[in-house]
């Protein structure tokens, strides 16, 4: 392993001890093994948050040093810390056994090995595969470099490359990556882009378990690593899988948070929710699918609804202002359409139905994302008879908004150089519906679980059995009514 | 009061007493089942994509990549090789192309899409070397068939490779 590949790995591991102190803080953890079932989402919420964090020393003219990531990652963990001693949180606990316990779990520990086998099989593409998407080489990379090498946010650069009012999260981060290892290794930071599909899979995993049966669980998250897109297009080192990822795993925290009401959630929601916001412009328009989709599913009228969804989306967008600040009080260009988006919307409404008809042939193209998505829609559609609607309205109201918006994105920027084309070289729109396939993935498993679970629980002795095993790993008790 | 005539028929309520409690659980297995063969399907198709992607990707690491980056858009390797070995680590450079394009186009085939990534490649691959507002003396010239009038103020120092050199502008 090259000295470049461990310099990511040890980061990474930085951003899993930050996150720890965090979920140790906002819950607790009971014993080694909820730690391992957890660790993805202590993972994201500690890359999220430090990420977060370090946009903010450039902005201010700083370095990324060493010792200053170090120190961003030690206080956020720290401050994790803390809360736990305050609130008295439980250390984990030795495991008696790793065994399984139960054999209903044969089916879904051998799945979550062969999607463990088919991400080491990624690993090796990962760690070698060279940059040559434009994109990435024109601007990302380059603004990542020049935070590396030159500190702050050089005006050489950030004046004149693309995308000047594009936020930095991904810049930051890959920044982070070329400091720990030693040199801007475009090249080894695929294993950074890999290890966040990891973390999908881990987090999803983590934050599916109290609310989705496993064996539907694994198989989502397996054809998540067997989607064609992944692996033609993970590896560009573009902002659009981090984007996706973040939001995909927000939208599944918020769920969660909905019918369980366990308030640790709420925190990766934050943290996650605002990493989608520093991602890319296009997590503005993720993240009012997500808390128009939670205020209707949690209830519109309720002050819990709106404390826990709106306000914490609101907390989510504070770490964008400076960057906002920055950019606007530099007279940087927005990249909104001349007149407005407002105007832009009306003059091409004209261009709405190819919009639509583009974001639908390449969201349902099942050479791009297999039929996730038409799983997930119909799964929705039966749950919708059930008294408890709650996962399929919370679902079709998040994946209703992101479709109608990635098609107003479509026409509202058309234009000579943005064509509502299928070409990828032109329009991203075959990179933006990942959102929405990802979002189809971590659902799927819960509208399913509801589905089978209708049976089981018809019988009163099987509510008696639900109702003393609220704990139970597997366990679609949550959705039922 | 209800009467017989809006009593409803007994298959209605069989029908609405059944489908709650079996037409869920047999749509939710079908859907699971889908889901399975889909993945089933995908796998080894999957497992090649990822080893051909591997093995695709040996050997392209040279210069950090900048070379397969250069292949991608149809520019010399001798040519990326020369900017990154004659141009020191932390000195200034402009990158140079003819003013008529189109004709560089026609005359020497090259393709539009190598002009326009010539100078955003050049500017991340040679990172930190930097970007020079001014073509001053002393900064360096990555010429990709830029036009003669540099030769009045250039010392080249490299041969020409693939329509490209390097030079430092002396005066």
């Amino acid at each position: 392993m090259s000295l470049a590949v461990l310099g990511v790995l040890v980061l990474n591991l930085l951003f899993l001890l930050a996150g720890s102190g965090i979920l140790w803080g906002v819950r607790g953890w009971t014993d080694w093994r909820e730690f391992g079932a957890l660790g993805g989402v202590a993972y994201v919420s500690g890359l999220s948050t430090v990420s977060a964090i370090a946009t903010l020393v450039p902005i201010w003219g700083g370095s990324l040093s060493g010792g200053v990531i170090v120190g961003i990652a030690a206080a956020v963990g720290a401050a994790g810390l803390a809360i736990g001693i305050a609130k008295r949180r439980p250390l984990p606990r030795r495991v008696d056994s790793w065994a399984l316990s139960d054999l209903s779990m044969v089916v879904p520990t051998a799945l979550a090995g062969l999607c463990a086998a088919l991400l080491a099989s990624f690993f090796r593409a990962a760690r070698s595969s060279p940059l040559t998407a434009w994109d990435a080489w024109a601007f990302w990379m380059t603004k990542a470099k020049a935070i590396y090498f030159f500190g702050g946010l050089d005006p050489m650069y950030f004046r004149q490359l693309w995308g000047q009012s594009y936020p930095l999260l991904v810049p930051t981060l890959a920044a982070m990556n070329f400091r720990f290892m030693g040199s801007a290794n475009t090249t080894a930071l695929g294993v950074q882009w890999w290890l966040l599909a990891v973390a999908f899979v881990w987090a999803g995993a983590g934050l599916l378990r109290r609310i989705a049966p496993a064996t539907p669980t694994w198989i989502f998250l397996t054809l998540f690593v067997a989607l064609p897109q992944l692996d033609a297009r993970l590896l560009e080192r573009k902002a659009d899988w981090p984007l996706d990822i973040f939001f995909a795993l927000s939208a599944c925290a918020l769920l969660g948070w909905i019918l369980t009401d366990e308030a640790w959630l709420l925190a990766v929601y934050g943290a996650t929710l605002s990493a989608t916001l520093l991602t890319k412009r296009e997590g503005q328009l993720l993240a009012v699918c997500l808390v128009v989709a939670g205020l209707v599913t949690a209830g519109i009228r309720s002050r819990r609804a709106w404390l826990g969804v709106a306000g914490v989306a609101l907390l989510a967008y504070l770490p964008g202002i400076p960057w906002r600040i920055w950019w606007t009080s530099r007279h940087l260009a927005s990249d909104a359409p001349p007149g407005g988006l407002l105007h832009a919307t009306f003059r091409n409404i004209g261009q709405a139905p190819a919009a639509f008809h583009l974001v639908f042939r390449l969201l349902f193209e099942y050479d791009l994302w297999l039929a996730a998505t038409p799983v997930a829609i119909v799964a929705a559609l039966l749950c919708l008879r059930f008294d408890d609607r709650r996962v399929a309205v919370f679902f079709l109201v998040a994946f209703t908004l992101g479709f109608v918006g990635w098609a107003w994105e479509n026409w509202a920027y058309v234009s000579p150089s943005l064509p509502i084309s299928t070409n990828p070289a032109v329009n991203p729109t075959n990179r933006t519906v990942a959102s929405l396939v990802l979002l189809s993935i971590l659902s799927a498993p819960v509208l399913l679980g509801q589905l089978l679970a209708r049976r089981r629980v018809a019988t009163t002795a099987d509510r008696a059995l639900l109702l003393a095993n609220t704990t139970g790993s597997a366990s679609a008790s949550a959705t039922t009514p | 009061m209800r009467t017989r005539t809006f009593r409803r028929p007994k298959y209605d309520r069989h029908v609405r007493l059944r489908l709650p409690s079996t037409f869920p659980a047999v749509a939710g297995w079908a859907l699971v089942t889908v889901a399975a063969l889909m993945l089933l399907v995908r796998l080894p198709r999957a497992v090649h994509s990822f080893s051909a992607a591997a093995a695709a990707a040996s050997g392209r690491n040279e210069l950090v990549g900048a070379l397969a980056t250069a292949d991608s858009v149809d520019m010399s390797d001798a040519f990326v090789r020369d900017a990154f070995v004659d141009i020191p680590l932390h000195a200034s450079f402009v990158v140079a192309l003819p003013a008529d394009e189109p004709g560089a186009e026609a005359k020497d085939g090259v393709n539009p899409t190598t002009f326009s990534a010539a100078s955003p490649l050049f500017e991340d691959f040679l990172m930190p070397r930097r970007v020079a507002t001014q073509a001053a003396r002393g900064v360096y010239l990555v010429c990709f068939y830029c036009d003669p009038v540099w030769n009045a103020r250039t010392r080249w120092i490299s041969p020409v490779e693939g329509g490209g050199r390097i030079g430092v502008i002396d005066r």
